[in-house]
């Protein structure tokens, strides 16, 4: 005898039912996955932003030039320990004065990798860096020796030039008895000058000085802004 | 004078018992918090994974397809939902069959973004897609007359002639009633047919067919390697001494 019709309406009924409940138990559970997702990545980054902060007591100690506009102190981690071991892109070994983050990616003013400081990261981007010496922060302004052949350099706007000065930064070049390069030694108690280029986004001129190496290999530095440049465009 | 000279000593005795501790207790509190983020990360990462592993039911489904050799079953999220949204580099919407990973960056060989499959990301490396209909995945076999223009082509070894692949394969093109191409759009229950070129990386024919596709985009699916080529290698042309 063939089942009644009541009864295979019964059975699909269930059959129906047992699936839909497996699949919003499965879209429940990825659900709760993608919140536990949310969650941690938000925890990271309130630590992440604690962990990247100067100290207290460096920002204490500077709290006077800190209230002068266009100041900051930032704090750099080396790129070879923490670049992929944090969440924050480039590990926080990068810092852009002119958005005044360690964030990677969207254009940054300077690096911290191998225990040297680096200028011009992507494209044409280029820079120059020198070191004045264990000078105050707060006496170095446009018209240090070192510092204004930085504030008189024309960006250019053709790409082959840019590609030109990126070169020529990476070997290194001398004016006025200061040496200026893309790349050089990062040392505490320094203060350096730092012209850096980087076309559509800023063009800045900036004095820094290293003012504390922790033992996790991280950079303090207190910095100003000493010139802002039109923000450079490349004619290609 | 004596007295005063002690008096001096203990003052700075004091002041350096004060402060050793507190740049201590500075660089403890560091390494703390370090230890507190790299112990959040490694949680994320392990989330993460739980987030891009295909269901336990889709598993069982596919039981005894996965107790074959050169089988898988993966999940693929949709690019424009979650990159950047994922510790991963390419926020799990590339795989790669050859070294079994959603990372992108060592040589990807299919990758899911706005409800297409692609293939062919970098350099000079190129593939071809083609949709071969709603058929088992155990019936897409080298036989298939899809998989013989893919199973037959050749590599090629210099430069000009891969930028004339990729080229081919981004305009699409018929061979024997299927059509090539380097993106084919995702149909359910549909299985597909791949050949991807990583140089330096790998070749492989790959078959695949998907399984689901869940509220968050994510695409599932079962994939079987059908033949594997030799490793491709790329002559780069030098450009000839009259012309410098």
């Amino acid at each position: 005898m063939l089942p009644s019709r009541w009864f295979i309406s019964f059975l699909v009924s269930i059959f129906v039912f047992g699936i839909s409940i497996g699949a919003s138990a499965q879209l429940q559970d990825r659900s709760a996955v993608q919140a536990k997702m949310e969650s941690l990545r938000a925890q990271i980054q309130a630590k992440e932003r604690v962990f990247l902060a100067p100290s207290a007591e460096d920002l204490a100690a500077f709290a006077g030039f800190l209230r002068q506009p266009d100041t900051g102190m930032a704090r750099l981690m080396p790129r070879e320990t923490y670049d992929g071991k944090l969440l924050i892109r480039g590990g926080g070994a990068y810092y852009s004065f002119a958005r005044l983050t360690n964030e990677y990616g969207f254009g940054s003013d300077i690096a911290l990798e191998q225990g040297q400081l680096r200028v011009g990261f992507a494209g044409a981007d280029f820079g120059f860096l020198t070191s004045l010496g264990d000078v105050a922060i707060d006496s170095v302004t446009a018209e240090h020796p070192g510092v204004s052949y930085l504030a008189e350099f024309k960006t250019p706007s053709a790409e082959t030039d840019a590609r030109e000065q990126y070169r020529r930064a990476g070997t290194g070049f001398e004016v006025g008895g200061f040496a200026y390069r893309s790349v050089l030694s990062a040392n505490l108690n320094t203060t350096y000058a730092l012209r850096s280029v980087d076309y559509g986004v800023s063009d800045l001129l900036v004095a820094f000085r290293v003012t504390r190496q922790d033992s996790d290999g991280s950079l303090t530095l207190v910095w100003t802004i000493l010139k802002k440049f039109p923000v450079p465009q490349l004619a290609q | 004078m004596i007295r005063a000279r002690a008096f001096s000593l203990i003052v700075a005795f004091i002041f350096v018992a004060f402060l050793a501790p507190a740049a201590q207790a500075q660089s403890l509190d560091r390494a703390a918090l370090e230890n507190e983020i790299r112990a959040l990360v490694g949680e994320l990462k392990d989330t993460e994974q739980q987030f891009l592993a295909p269901s336990a039911r889709d598993r069982e489904k596919y039981a005894a397809f996965l107790s074959q050799p050169d089988t898988g079953l993966i999940r693929l999220l949709p690019r424009e939902v979650f990159q950047d949204k994922l510790t991963i580099q390419g926020g799990g919407a590339y795989y790669s069959f050859a070294r079994l990973t959603h990372e992108y960056g060592y040589g990807s060989d299919i990758e899911l973004q706005q409800n297409q499959f692609s293939v062919g990301f970098a350099g000079a490396d190129f593939g071809f897609l083609t949709r071969v209909g709603k058929v088992a995945i155990e019936e897409v076999t080298l036989d298939h007359p899809g998989a013989q223009f893919l199973s037959t082509f050749t590599a090629p070894t210099a430069e000009p002639g891969a930028r004339d692949q990729q080229k081919r394969a981004a305009a699409g093109f018929d061979v024997n009633g299927f059509t090539y191409k380097d993106s084919v759009p995702f149909k359910r229950k549909n299985a597909y047919l791949l050949r991807s070129i990583g140089y330096r990386v790998s070749d492989l024919l790959v078959a695949f067919r998907i399984v689901t596709q869940d509220d968050d985009g994510s695409v599932v699916i079962v994939w079987k390697i059908l033949k594997r080529f030799p490793v491709p290698q790329l002559t780069v042309t030098q450009a000839s001494p009259g012309k410098l």
